[in-house]
């Protein structure tokens, strides 16, 4: 039986908000770690001593000892903030709320302010995915999200993959600054929308962590590029220290600090560093698989004695980008959709409940395993003209299949999903499989071996695992070794805003985990195309997806 | 000290296939060509059955042929005026089975109507009993015009319809059901993709067990050992159990043999007026033992004596009638 419809839901997890997965980034999971809060950015109220010839302490020396009973030191202060602390502490009346960020074994007071203004501290985490960035708004006194916020990256005017942009940023140092200025600019958008909703003024933040894949944040910080594209595929740093946000051009609090979380390699990024700590794969002995799929399908075996990465290209598609009716998983997008028959549309439904507009990541998979049960596609996914009515040729000349007409769309246009399309979700997906299949070779490890196989990414509520395997995203393995956990390169920059601890453990786990290239090894390409096939060329690896489509075959 | 036994015992086994219906079986053929049924690597027959011996089929075209070297030009005289008389001169030369080649079809050569190459197809299964392989010119678009009167006009005779591809494959699998052919899956050079051209005639309903996988063929010098380890990983699958795979394979010798350099116009030191029409055999031939190695059913040849050289090597491997 084809009906089966089975939706993982994310364990404790609350209601979502609109378009975006709650997942791990729950501040609770820093205590089930046993990790303390303890934010990288903090604010602390003090009230000093007046001075005196007795107490005849120097201004910033009376300031670190008050800090100092509930901050760990040793504190650091630069010159623009001593200038002004005098007057500052005076005019204040001894009464003010030092600002304090780590800086490695030092503790920075990065700012001053006046009375008591320790209640307005925010932080923003960012995940800055080729495709989508994403934002969210936490207020650093007790780790709690407030709000979120995304768009697709505007770079994607320069390429939709990370070789294109490299490649037009490394051409001239206007490339590299509209390169830049794209990605700032969608930052300080999605900030202005947060702190516009919330309330709240650009001094409020005073922090911000962002993960995102190497090319990612060499683009951000205005780094050459160029060599990541290059074998051996070298970036200029993988390791960053704090930045000020406003040497960049980020518009949050002047003094305020940008933490990039630490990349593996060229094409390991930050994104999965923060996810592999994000999900805990790193503690304990059984072995388990992080699939994280973005622009970049990025894979991550390991426990807590080793930890290999993998890095292949799949294509922005699962992120709504580039197909014919694909959104981000935002208002109005169809995120789950079951097919009746070639001509019928048995269910679908809409993030936000809204009138449908288009489809994003999970809806893709959805209604592609669907197409593939009711045989509107065969297993190549070529759609056939003449298969049922909704086919059609698109005004693209090629075929597509409408799932919406636009009757009943949200914006009266047709929800349509087109041969392009598909060819991209299978090579995407192909990609992906193949990746972890060839990575888990190197290993001499087999699907079976895994624990755990967590399957991470910003492209829908709930992703349907039982369809992710019918398209032969996912293998096909017990079902209570799949999860999904959501965007972790977001829970990973949000963990390590609000713990110390947390962000030194992604340095760690970015330091020792070893890169595994796989454009060099040669049975990647074999891999590949063996994967591009709905479920898989080795179909006997899907046994379960073998019978359902010959019982569903009855004429 | 005994020595111990190596030899490797495989689970699956190539199919058997029957090409040609004699009117016992519903056909005008005179007999019919069994191929497959080996159940261990080419001539191994100490290690298990080694199965029917491999045929060979003879190119015929639909029309006079352009181009082709002296040698051939020389060995078929003027049989190339009808596809009938060339049918007849093939099987004097010992061809199993006709491969006949509707190339006239293509749009950019002859364009000829699918009544047109119903009737050439006629005019060859009336002038020889061997069963017959009919390949299409190559277009998709027009081979799925043409096939359908081909495959009507033959009816019951079991033809082997070339070819099946991943990006057309369903009208080819349609009559081949209705018509009761066989049908020849082809692929690039990808045991991948030769698996998932089975699984999609398969998926459409045509039997694996009619099915003959095509993985294409490059001769000597052109990438011969590529293509050879893509034949020998497709059969150690299908020997290896996978079903998907254990078809029996051809290999489009003759063609691929005379269209490289050293057959047409051998360019060495040593080549003299009296060797030079002996290297175009020599390179059909060694291009046909080399592949039968690898695992080869059905070879499609075109030179008498390069023929005559292969069935004799045949002879040697398979020393006992089977």
């Amino acid at each position: 039986m084809w009906l089966r419809f089975r939706q993982t839901r994310l364990a404790d997890a609350p209601v979502s908000a609109e378009g975006e997965v709650p997942y791990l980034a729950d501040v609770s999971q820093l205590s089930r770690r046993g990790l303390t809060f303890a934010p990288l950015v903090r604010k602390t109220y003090v009230e000093l001593p007046q001075p005196s010839l007795a107490n005849n302490v120097s201004d910033l020396q009376r300031l670190e000892q008050a800090l100092g009973r509930t901050v760990p030191g040793p504190f650091q202060m630069g010159l623009a903030v001593t200038r002004r602390l005098p007057h500052l502490l005076r005019k204040a009346d001894w009464k003010v709320t030092a600002v304090t960020g780590c800086r490695g074994p030092l503790t920075e007071i990065i700012d001053v302010e006046t009375g008591d203004t320790s209640r307005r501290n925010m932080c923003i985490a960012a995940d800055i995915g080729t495709t989508t960035v994403v934002c969210h708004l936490v207020d650093l006194r007790d780790g709690q999200t407030l709000g979120q916020a995304a768009k697709y990256n505007s770079q994607a005017a320069f390429g939709a993959d990370v070789i294109h942009r490299i490649i037009h940023a490394s051409r001239s140092g206007e490339g590299e600054a509209a390169l830049r200025h794209a990605v700032v600019g969608d930052l300080n958008e999605l900030i202005h929308q947060l702190l516009t909703k919330y309330r709240l003024g650009a001094q409020d933040i005073t922090l911000l962590t962002a993960a995102g894949n190497t090319t990612m944040i060499h683009l951000l910080l205005g780094l050459p590029a160029e060599n990541i594209r290059k074998e051996p595929y070298i970036g200029a740093t993988y390791m960053l220290p704090p930045f000020r946000a406003a040497e960049i051009g980020l518009q949050i609090n002047t003094r305020g600090l940008l933490y990039c979380l630490p990349c593996v390699a060229g094409f390991v990024g930050g994104d999965i560093a923060a996810g592999i700590a994000a999900t805990g794969m790193t503690h304990g002995k059984s072995i388990r698989m992080l699939i994280d799929i973005g622009t970049n399908g990025e894979i991550a075996v390991g426990n807590e004695e080793f930890l290999v990465c993998a890095s292949a290209s799949a294509g922005p598609a699962f992120e709504g980008a580039e197909c014919r009716s694909g959104m981000r998983a935002t208002r109005g997008a169809i995120d789950h959709i079951r097919l009746l028959d070639a001509d019928r549309v048995l269910s679908y439904s809409t993030i936000g409940s809204a009138g449908p507009v288009g489809l994003c990541g999970t809806g893709y998979v959805d209604l592609i395993a669907e197409m593939l049960r009711v045989g509107l596609i065969d297993k190549t996914g070529r759609l056939r003209e003449g298969a049922g009515p909704r086919v059609r040729l698109g005004e693209d000349g090629m075929l597509e299949y409408v799932a919406v007409p636009a009757a009943q769309a949200g914006d009266g246009r047709d929800v349509a999903i087109s041969q392009g399309d598909i060819n991209n979700i299978l090579r995407a997906k192909g990609a992906i499989y193949a990746a972890a299949t060839v990575l888990l070779n190197a290993l001499n490890l087999k699907f079976s071996d895994l624990s755990k196989i967590l399957v991470a990414g910003a492209f829908g509520n709930f992703l349907n695992l039982e369809n992710a395997i019918f398209i032969g995203l996912l293998p096909e393995v017990p079902s209570d070794r799949l999860s999904f956990v959501g965007n972790t390169s977001l829970a990973g920059a949000k963990l390590a805003a609000l713990s110390r601890r947390f962000h030194d453990d992604i340095f760690r786990i970015a330091a020792g985990a070893t890169y595994f290239e796989l454009s060099t090894a040669p049975t990647f390409m074999e891999q590949f195309t063996s994967a591009c096939f709905f479920p898989h060329t080795n179909v006997e690896l899907f046994p379960s997806v073998m019978a359902e489509l010959s019982c569903g075959r009855e004429t | 000290m005994t020595m111990p036994d190596v030899s490797e015992k495989w689970t699956g086994k190539i199919n058997t296939l029957t090409l040609g219906a004699t009117s016992a079986s519903g056909g005008t053929r005179t007999g019919a060509v069994t191929i497959g049924g080996a159940s261990t690597l080419p001539f191994l027959s100490f290690e298990g059955e080694v199965g029917n011996r491999p045929a060979i089929a003879v190119d015929v075209l639909d029309g006079p042929p352009e181009g082709w070297p002296a040698p051939l030009v020389k060995a078929y005289g003027d049989a190339f005026s009808s596809p009938a008389k060339w049918a007849k001169k093939a099987v004097g030369f010992g061809a199993d089975l006709i491969c006949l080649r509707l190339a006239n079809a293509h749009p950019d050569g002859g364009n000829r109507s699918p009544q047109q190459c119903a009737d050439t197809v006629k005019e060859v299964l009336g002038a020889v009993g061997v069963p017959l392989i009919v390949w299409g010119c190559g277009i998709d678009a027009k081979d799925n015009q043409i096939m359908p009167a081909v495959s009507s006009a033959a009816r019951g005779e079991n033809l082997l319809l070339g070819s099946a591809r991943e990006k057309n494959y369903r009208t080819l699998v349609a009559l081949g059901l209705a018509d009761g052919h066989k049908l020849m899956a082809e692929s690039p050079c990808d045991v991948n993709i030769a698996k998932q051209v089975n699984i999609l005639c398969t998926d459409a309903g045509y039997p694996l067990e009619n099915m003959v996988i095509f993985p294409t063929t490059g001769a000597l010098g052109y990438g011969i050992e590529y293509v050879y380890s893509i034949q020998e990983r497709g059969r150690l699958a299908g020997l290896g159990g996978d079903r998907l795979l254990a078809q029996p394979v051809l290999a489009d010798v003759g063609a691929e043999a005379w269209r490289s350099k050293e057959a047409r116009d051998p360019q060495f030191a040593c080549v003299t007026d009296q060797t030079r029409p002996l290297w175009g055999v020599a390179w059909e031939a060694a291009t046909a033992t080399f592949l039968l190695q690898a695992g080869v059913e059905l070879l499609v040849m075109r030179h008498p004596d390069a023929i005559a050289q292969v069935r004799a090597a045949i002879g040697r491997l398979m020393p006992a009638a089977k």
